[in-house]
């Protein structure tokens, strides 16, 4: 099963690999993104983050797509994570997911910020829009204990 | 040499701090206190200080599996600069302490090892 899809511009990380790995028994974590699975140096980078016990997978957005429809069926604990919007959109078309998770986002040219780690590109806008319109859970939470803050909210939607 | 902290919070800016009060000011130190409110980015800053100099670096990072060390990682990927994660400030100390001249690979391996050491656990009840 997917247990936790989580947008992070930092991709994994202590906090991710500390709380939300044991929070949610997560068994295997994936780094889904085009860039890093094409890198050596970032997969060894990231790989240092990977938590004791937990399996770590770095896959392409279609190799992500397809890995993730067979865990749906399994009862394996699968902690998906991503670091932009655009891939989120091309997940959350193939797949019928039903929330999707803000960790970090940080602020790049245009964007505006909308929560203390959330800043959104007119462009993140249109996807998470979008994404509501499906009726896809957009919330922010840093860490799994925190109370959500709904993106829906934030844009008066 | 250069001597870098980077780490979450303040964590740089404090053992900065820490190393002053112990040693005095007789090396300097860029602190980098990443994810705050007011921080650059780590690819910026640590880009601006291998830009602006010919020395190599001495990177001291908080902790190994942070985003702190793999985006100093990223930055300095294949320049002139050694890399300490999870230090402690009797590593710090050691090395600060030393000429530039007699600071290299062999040396930094032997005071992470002697760092370790420093690491001692009391059980205050049974002493």
């Amino acid at each position: 099963m997917i247990s936790v899809i989580r947008i992070d511009d930092r991709l994994l990380h202590g906090q991710v690999a500390l709380l939300w790995t044991q929070t949610y028994s997560i068994h295997t974590v994936v780094i889904v993104n085009d860039k890093v699975v094409n890198d050596e140096f970032l997969k060894m980078t990231l790989g240092l983050a990977k938590p004791i016990g937990v399996e770590l997978k770095i896959i392409s957005v279609a190799d992500g797509i397809a890995y993730m429809r067979e865990q749906m069926e399994t009862t394996r604990r699968v902690m998906v994570i991503i670091n932009n919007l655009l891939d989120a959109k091309r997940i959350f078309d193939e797949l019928d997911l039903p929330s999707l998770n803000f960790g970090n986002l940080r602020e790049r040219a245009d964007s505006a910020r909308y929560a203390p780690a959330i800043s959104l590109t007119s462009e993140d806008i249109e996807i998470c829009k979008y994404l509501l319109d499906k009726g896809v859970e957009l919330e922010i939470r840093r860490t799994p204990d925190e109370s959500k803050t709904l993106i829906k909210k934030l844009l008066n939607k | 040499m250069i001597f870098i902290i980077a780490t979450h919070g303040s964590m740089a800016s404090g053992t900065f701090d820490t190393i002053n009060f112990i040693i005095g000011d007789r090396r300097k130190f860029f602190v980098v206190d990443c994810y705050k409110p007011e921080s650059e980015s780590i690819e910026q800053t640590i880009t601006d200080i291998v830009e602006n100099s010919d020395e190599k670096l001495l990177v001291f990072t908080d902790i190994c599996y942070g985003s702190v060390n793999r985006e100093v990682m990223t930055a300095l990927r294949g320049k002139d600069a050694y890399i300490i994660t999870d230090f402690n400030l009797s590593m710090i100390l050691e090395l600060a302490l030393m000429n530039d001249d007699d600071i290299n690979e062999d040396i930094i391996k032997e005071c992470i090892e002697n760092g370790k050491k420093q690491v001692h656990f009391f059980n205050m009840k049974e002493l």
